[in-house]
């Protein structure tokens, strides 16, 4: 790492010049040269014991963000591959008596158990998702109604389990990402792109959306929660998923690499493991922007600076927009008159 | 003290990690401009600290 530090040459420790022949140092100059390349900036003012700290950023982009610890899991009960239908359809659920004539009840993964109930539930006219608690009762009903009478329903922590996780039927349709997720890919797509300067992400993105208009789908993150089963069906639904991701991800890369070939780029500019770690985090997918200082200080946003006038802390003193506005003030006063307020 | 700011805080950044490698300047941003208007492209992160606000 390589550090330089510019220290102020301040103009009032020259007697001899009078401040009008020398330009003041300028935090808007080197902000606006910061934002013009997205170098990002920190703008650091202090005042004794008071002070603000200002990130500038044009667009900072998120593939792996260890924040979402509960991320949703890519699991297409409701639409599954043709891999995964034909897994669920091994075991026995039988639809015209409303039981399941498997020996192993208890180690029949829950992802199954959501699959055929789901079926069930649609051939008795009910629709996905389940919008309210009342028919997230009724579905769970039918999820117990499997079970045999002779055995005891509270010591299968599978089909507890399936209870726990209707939320997983929620994805009816193809992609399902998250509204933020989607939102991104469209204006990343739908802006030009920068052929002297673009990203591997904005690659990466335009890509995916070729893939799911391609494919009806986004690439399968073939993550598998944990979740009761016996040993030998959770390693068959793994490897199922396991494969299927993969099949997609070099499908994915194929689209990627036509891209970079059409950009006459170099094709090691995205890696397989790039294109592997961006499809495991599809979900997280995301983009940081900032206003540019030019643009805070130009622009006076009233209804911001108003909200968070009428949102005091508890100690009204200890507001942060009003040391914000000081801070302002100083500025302002310095730019005007010349000196910093206080100063003789 | 009597040394500039900028040397006496170049040499404790360095100190607290062996890895890292720097220098400093004692300048004004307007004349390292005028010498090399790229100078600050060449950066990956900037940090202003209580600089001048100047004239937009």
């Amino acid at each position: 790492m390589l550090i330089q530090v510019l220290v102020n040459y301040s103009f009032t420790k020259l007697p001899t010049y009078s401040p009008t022949n020398i330009y003041p140092e300028s935090v808007s100059l080197v902000a606006s040269i910061a934002w013009a390349s997205n170098i990002p900036l920190i703008n650091i003012k202090t005042n004794g014991l008071i002070g603000m700290c200002r990130l500038q950023l044009r667009h900072h982009d998120i593939i792996e963000s260890k924040l979402n610890v509960d991320s949703k899991f890519d699991l297409r009960v409701a639409n599954p591959f043709p891999e995964l239908e034909e897994f669920f359809n091994r075991f026995h659920f039988d639809y015209s008596t409303g039981t399941v004539n498997d020996e192993d009840i208890a180690h029949i993964p829950y992802v199954v158990i959501l699959y055929h109930t789901m079926q069930l539930w649609k051939r008795s006219g009910n629709e996905l998702p389940l919008k309210t608690k009342a028919l997230k009762d009724n579905f769970n009903d039918l999820v117990a109604s499997w079970v045999p009478s002779t055995v005891n329903i509270s010591d299968l922590v599978n089909f507890e389990e399936a209870t726990k996780q209707l939320n997983v039927l929620n994805c009816t349709k193809p992609c399902g990402l998250p509204d933020e997720v989607t939102e991104l890919i469209n204006s990343i797509v739908h802006t030009p792109l920068d052929v002297l300067n673009y990203t591997p992400f904005e690659i990466l993105v335009r890509s995916l959306h070729v893939f799911m208009t391609t494919y009806r789908d986004i690439p399968l993150i073939g993550k598998v929660p944990d979740m009761h089963a016996s040993s030998q069906l959770f390693i068959s639904l793994q490897q199922l998923f396991k494969n299927k991701a993969n099949d997609d991800r070099r499908k994915f890369h194929e689209i990627v690499n036509q891209q970079l070939v059409q950009l006459q780029c170099d094709p090691d500019f995205i890696t397989k493991d790039d294109v592997d770690v961006f499809c495991s985090n599809l979900f997280d997918l995301s983009r940081l922007v900032t206003r540019s200082i030019d643009d805070e200080l130009s622009n006076v946003d009233s209804n911001a600076i108003m909200e968070a006038l009428y949102d005091p802390y508890q100690d009204a003193a200890q507001t942060p927009i009003l040391y914000y506005i000081c801070l302002r003030c100083v500025d302002n006063f310095r730019i005007k008159y010349n000196y910093y307020p206080g100063i003789n | 003290m009597g040394k500039p700011r900028g040397q006496a805080v170049c040499n404790w950044l360095l100190e607290m990690n062996p890895e890292v490698k720097g220098s400093y300047f004692q300048d004004s941003v307007k004349s390292v401009l005028l010498n090399d208007s790229l100078f600050f492209n060449k950066f990956s992160f900037i940090i202003l600290s209580n600089v001048d606000p100047g004239t937009s």
